[in-house]
């Protein structure tokens, strides 16, 4: 089942491909089928997963490149499954998102469908050159998505999200290069690395090299500041769908690649650069939220909110015990989800009304009550109101942080203040009010397909805010086995 | 006994849930339900009352929990309810005097279009304010005092539609945010405070069976309390941080009946009442406490002078008992804090109802627009009568309930400084004048009446409510609230009481008697408008004006700045210039590509010399 996450997608995309242009219907329903068909996947293997079990599950393993020591190699443990599961909500409702009106919906759909198997391929692989190999297919079709069918300021922005990413990558790559060079293993099976360093550990100069290369690397999609310029910018320009799935998902790249190769690999390094992480998320939490405030763009400010917000998941992983990691994994789940709702809001309002000014709008909550409540509960939802699972991810991380860094966990709550001073100043002034004669048009998602989306996300969102246990089960042994 | 709670703690989200689905365009099925659940919650509360032995309850609390989450080798945190004579007397609060105003809501509410939604927001306000009076640990505290700053937002700016409603729910929301950094401080510090093996706790139980033990210094314990009492400075609008509460009066009447009654403002003191182990151990911080809350009684007291909304009067009287009622508990005197809650929950529901079926009547919030209407006593008999029941009750005129609650709480005031009872006892005649001065204008105003206007009375839903509140205004004294919660092993011995009974009631009768000759033929304000006194309290002593300038000047500008330093630092310099470096560097090499192809033969040439020679030297 796990092998063919990542295959599902790409086949469906070939399919869009062979069929004929004019059948747009036709590659619709394989687009949003093959996503429904991982997001099946995915609960199924939800629910055979057992938590208790150590180490990874669903395993499977072939030699790829034997020479090298390459396998093509999957397997799931908590933190991954949750991601998983992150990721088939945000793809599936994402897939129908990719479908409301567009010029070229074929190739559209292909690009989609790339991204959305080469996520699946990072979230799956064992094997870092296979991870990696994915971790770069993610950057195809992003390029072309956001420069054909993208907004505003388009080719800066695609041009400046690629260039920012694939230099993080590289210098990944380069790191990743080194490890496998100095573990002298001729292998790059993640299981075997870890085992390998544990037995033989290497000198402390190198450990901390690394562990830096690697948290700048990943830090970079993880949008540390102050390396976080592509994101606001980025999103802003790109399409609905592809926002959706790259402030929800790609971005928890970093930091869930930071814990696989930094954390569980390099602990010791980790804690060198633990201080510096600590205080460069502190700044992006309070600087990316104050930069919010001011945005007239209100996709520009859901970007900022999202620096903000990675900012908690890098306080941490720089923190490092079981509580904050594990609130992390909660965090990139939870966050995820809620970027991907308010941008298929905004996005939602923006097909319509080409417009997405803070200011541009009023009184929407009369006009189109059921996006606009949706828009409201998506902002609480990252303003940390209990009921939605941020709100408990944020509290694993205040109570693992604060023995350790104090000053930094007051500013961290001090930042949820922030993140309510522009979200509810967006809110009241984008669907609270009077109504705007400008918009009269405007209207409601009135369809079952239409209103599926939201639904399926501030579900998710509410179940696992009343019951966190549910994700923190699966998760809680994941974090427990990567840092003892 | 623990079903029942569960029950009660349960049924108002359902009915929220429920009518959010299925009943928003069915406003009275919608009122029907929220009032019918509530009242099953009093009715089950009743059961619980009557089976309780609050002696045993009182020391050992009924408890029942599971775990929520897991703090991954912290500890845990759980949900569940404990049951002890101080939840028992909130849980008859909220749901009998909440469901009085649900009942009353399904009439006043009844031409609104939102009516569904309304009735939904209340259901949930009603059952976080049940969350924070059942919850067994302080996260779970946080998580309904979070809940109902929600619900107290969608309340406020129910009409949102208005610009000032929707500013006054932005307002209360983050006004409440701010006391919540505080408490959220004060509870991580006082979880890692009390650990013993790296394991915290937030059950209330453990708390306090560990705190004596915990060997946490004095300079600690004031910080942990002062921080946790932020929170109840937000909720319970206690100066500096009142500044939402009057604003609040946007949203619809009940409304504000609920959150200055039954809920949301008492959840701050009960919050202090629950956590009074903790505030005991530090008596600076209960010092502390208790002069924020005279503070707060003394400019609340003044500033109502002045106001001409009835509404807001009333809300700035909320406000200057809040204060005595949080002056109290800083006076080590739980007990008086709590009934004098019990006491205020019946006469502010009452006066607030009663006001709003004024509004009703008159279509005006204005006292002195209420002046014109003719003969008010008479047609709107049951409405004025029992406004001016509440208003003895809320002067502390024995019998009236307010008098025996009030006069726990002076007497519990000579054991503190001098000043501070001085403060006290001149908020009693504020008190009196300003109530004075709003009944002499609204009922007895001798000036000339527009006989066209005509003041109609309210219909049987409304006044219902009104007469059951009006009853324990009265009576509301005689209550065994002391049984219910128990002899606190600090209460004062009290002494004095005579004397000072005599003080205040004759304080309060002076107060308004002043009043009524001021006001019986006033035609408007009296103070001149440019009058000192006038100005400040017009500008409500400008904490509006400070914090506007705060934020305009102090956030603002951070924001101004790291906006700033993104757009021209970390873009235009950093990314951008790295970008630009990169193109002129490449326009530079570009100059080697001549296109001529011997020029590349020869390079190409060098480098394969260049590098064999390097090959063969290894």
């Amino acid at each position: 089942m796990i092998l063919l996450l990542p295959w599902i997608p790409f086949l469906a995309a070939f399919l869009i491909m062979l069929a004929p242009r004019e059948k747009e219907f036709l590659h619709k329903q394989i687009a949003v089928t093959s996503c429904a068909v991982n997001f099946a996947i995915v609960l199924w293997l939800i629910f055979h997963f057992h938590p208790e079990v150590p180490g990874y599950q669903f395993a499977h393993r072939y030699p790829w490149i034997p020479f090298l020591g390459i396998h093509y190699q999957v397997g799931l443990d908590g933190i991954n499954m949750t991601l998983c599961l992150l990721h088939a909500l945000v793809s599936f409702t994402g897939a129908i998102v990719s479908c409301w009106p567009k010029d070229r919906m074929k190739e559209y759909l292909c690009f989609y469908l790339i991204l959305t198997g080469a996520i699946y391929g990072v979230f799956t692989a064992l094997d870092v050159f296979q991870l990696y190999l994915f971790y770069e297919l993610t950057l195809i079709p992003l390029y072309p998505m956001i420069v054909i069918w993208g907004s505003k300021n388009k080719a800066y922005g695609a041009m400046k999200l690629t260039l920012f990413i694939t230099g993080g990558a590289m210098l990944a790559l380069f790191g990743i290069l080194i490890l496998y060079r100095n573990l002298g293993l001729q292998s790059f099976d993640l299981l075997e690395m870890r085992k390998n360093i544990e037995i033989l550990p290497m000198n402390p100069g190198t450990v901390h090299g690394l562990a830096g290369i690697f948290l700048v690397g990943f830090g970079v999609i993880a949008s540390l500041w102050p390396l976080h310029s592509w994101s606001p910018i980025g999103y802003a320009a790109a399409p609905t769908s592809v926002s959706m799935l790259h402030a929800g998902v790609l971005k928890k790249m970093g930091p869930y690649l930071m814990l696989r190769l930094a954390v569980a690999l390099l602990p010791d390094g980790v804690h060198y650069w633990a201080n510096t992480l600590a205080v460069l998320s502190c700044v992006g939490i309070l600087y990316a939220g104050y930069a919010a405030v001011k945005q007239q763009d209100l996709k520009f400010m859901i970007g900022f909110s999202s620096v903000s917000h990675m900012g908690y998941i890098l306080l941490a992983i720089a923190v490092m015990n079981q509580a904050t990691l594990s609130g992390a994994v909660l965090l990139m789940f939870s966050h995820g989800v809620m970027a991907a709702t308010t941008f298929a809001c905004i996005g939602f309002i923006y097909e319509q009304t080409h417009a997405r000014g803070v200011n541009d709008f009023g009184g929407l909550a009369k006009k189109i009550p059921f996006i606009s409540t949706c828009l409201i509960m998506a902002s609480f939802a990252s303003l940390g109101l209990p009921g939605f699972s941020n709100f408990v991810a944020e509290l694993l991380i205040f109570f693992g942080s604060w023995s350790q860094y104090p000053i930094i966990v007051s500013l961290a709550i001090f930042g949820v203040f922030i993140t309510s001073l522009y979200l509810l100043r967006m809110v009241k002034s984008v669907c609270y009010g009077a109504e705007n004669p400008r918009w009269s048009l405007l209207h409601d998602a009135r369809t079952i397909a239409d209103k599926l989306p939201f639904v399926i996300l501030l579900g998710a969102l509410m179940l696992f805010g009343f019951w966190p246990q549910g994700l923190l089960r699966m998760i809680q042994p994941a974090v427990g086995a990567l840092l003892s | 006994m623990l079903t029942l709670a569960w029950t009660i703690l349960w049924i108002p989200f359902i009915a929220a849930v429920l009518i959010t689905l299925f009943l928003l365009n069915k406003p009275r099925a919608a009122g029907w339900l929220a009032t019918g659940v509530l009242f099953a919650g009093f009715i089950c509360t009743l059961r619980i009352l009557s089976h309780a032995q609050f002696e045993s309850l009182n020391h050992s609390p009924l408890e029942s929990s599971i775990v929520w989450l897991s703090l991954g080798g912290h500890g845990v945190i759980e949900f569940g309810i404990l049951l002890n004579g101080l939840s028992i007397l909130m849980l008859l609060i909220v749901t009998g005097i909440g469901s009085l105003i649900f009942l009353y809501s399904i009439s006043y509410m009844k031409e609104d279009k939102s009516a569904g939604r309304y009735f939904a927001c209340l259901s949930l306000f009603a059952f976080s304010m049940l969350g924070i009076v059942l919850a067994n640990n302080l996260v779970q505290v946080f998580i309904f005092w979070e809940l109902v700053g929600l619900s107290s937002y969608l309340l406020i700016g129910f009409w949102y539609e208005k610009d000032s409603a929707a500013m006054a729910g932005k307002k209360a929301f983050l006004t409440n945010r701010v006391g919540d950094i505080g408490m959220m401080i004060g509870i991580l510090l006082l979880f890692h405070q009390i650990a013993t093996n790296h394991i915290g706790s937030v059950n209330f139980l453990t708390l306090e069976g560990r705190l004596p033990h915990a060997g946490i210094s004095e300079g600690m314990l004031a910080a942990i309390s002062l921080l946790i009492f932020c929170g109840v400075m937000g909720k319970s609008a206690q100066v500096p941080l009142h500044v939402w509460l009057p604003d609040a009066m946007e949203g619809p009447t009940p409304v504000s009946a609920l959150m200055h009654a039954a809920t949301m403002v008492a959840a701050g003191v009960f919050l202090l009442a629950r956590l009074y182990f903790l505030f005991a151990a530090s008596p600076s911080a209960l010092h502390i406490i208790a002069w924020i809350g005279v503070v707060t009684a003394f400019l609340a007291g003044t500033m109502a002078l002045v106001q001409n909304d009835i509404k807001k009067i009333l809300a700035y009287s909320t406000l200057s008992q809040l204060g005595y009622m949080v002056m109290a508990i800083g006076l080590a005197d739980r007990n008086a804090g709590m009934f004098h809650l019990t006491t205020h929950a019946f006469f502010k529901a009452l006066l607030f109802l009663a006001a709003g079926s004024l509004i009703h009547g008159m279509h005006t919030q204005d006292i002195w627009e209420m002046r014109r209407f003719p003969k008010t006593l008479k047609h709107m008999l049951v409405t004025s009568f029992t406004f001016l029941m509440g208003t003895l009750a809320l002067m502390g005129i024995p019998p009236f309930s307010g008098y025996f609650s009030k006069e726990e709480i002076l007497s519990a005031a000579t054991h503190g400084p001098k000043l501070l009872l001085i403060i006290a006892l001149s908020v009693v005649f504020l008190t009196a004048f300003y109530m004075g001065r709003l009944c002499t204008i609204v009922f007895f105003s001798q000036t000339a009446k527009e006989e066209h206007h005509h003041a109609h009375e309210s219909d049987g839903f409304i006044l219902f409510p009104l007469a059951v509140l009006a009853v324990f205004s009265i009576a509301g004294g005689y209550l065994p609230i002391k049984e219910i919660l128990g002899h606190s092993a600090h209460a004062a011995a009290h002494h004095g009481g005579n004397l000072l009974a005599i003080i205040s009631v004759s304080l309060g009768l002076i107060g308004f008697g002043t009043a009524f000759l001021v006001f019986r033929k006033a035609q408007g304000p009296v103070l001149g408008e440019n009058s000192f006194p006038s100005i400040v309290l017009d500008h409500k002593y400008f904490f509006d004006e400070l914090y506007d300038d705060l934020i305009r000047y102090g956030q603002e500008s951070i924001a101004t700045f790291s906006d700033a330093f993104e757009r021209h630092v970390v873009v235009q310099f950093a990314s951008n210039g790295t970008a630009s470096a990169a193109r002129s560097l490449g326009q530079l090499l570009s100059r080697l590509q001549t296109g001529v192809v011997q020029f590349y033969a020869l390079v190409f040439a060098v480098g394969v010399t260049v590098l064999v020679f390097l090959l063969m030297l290894r």
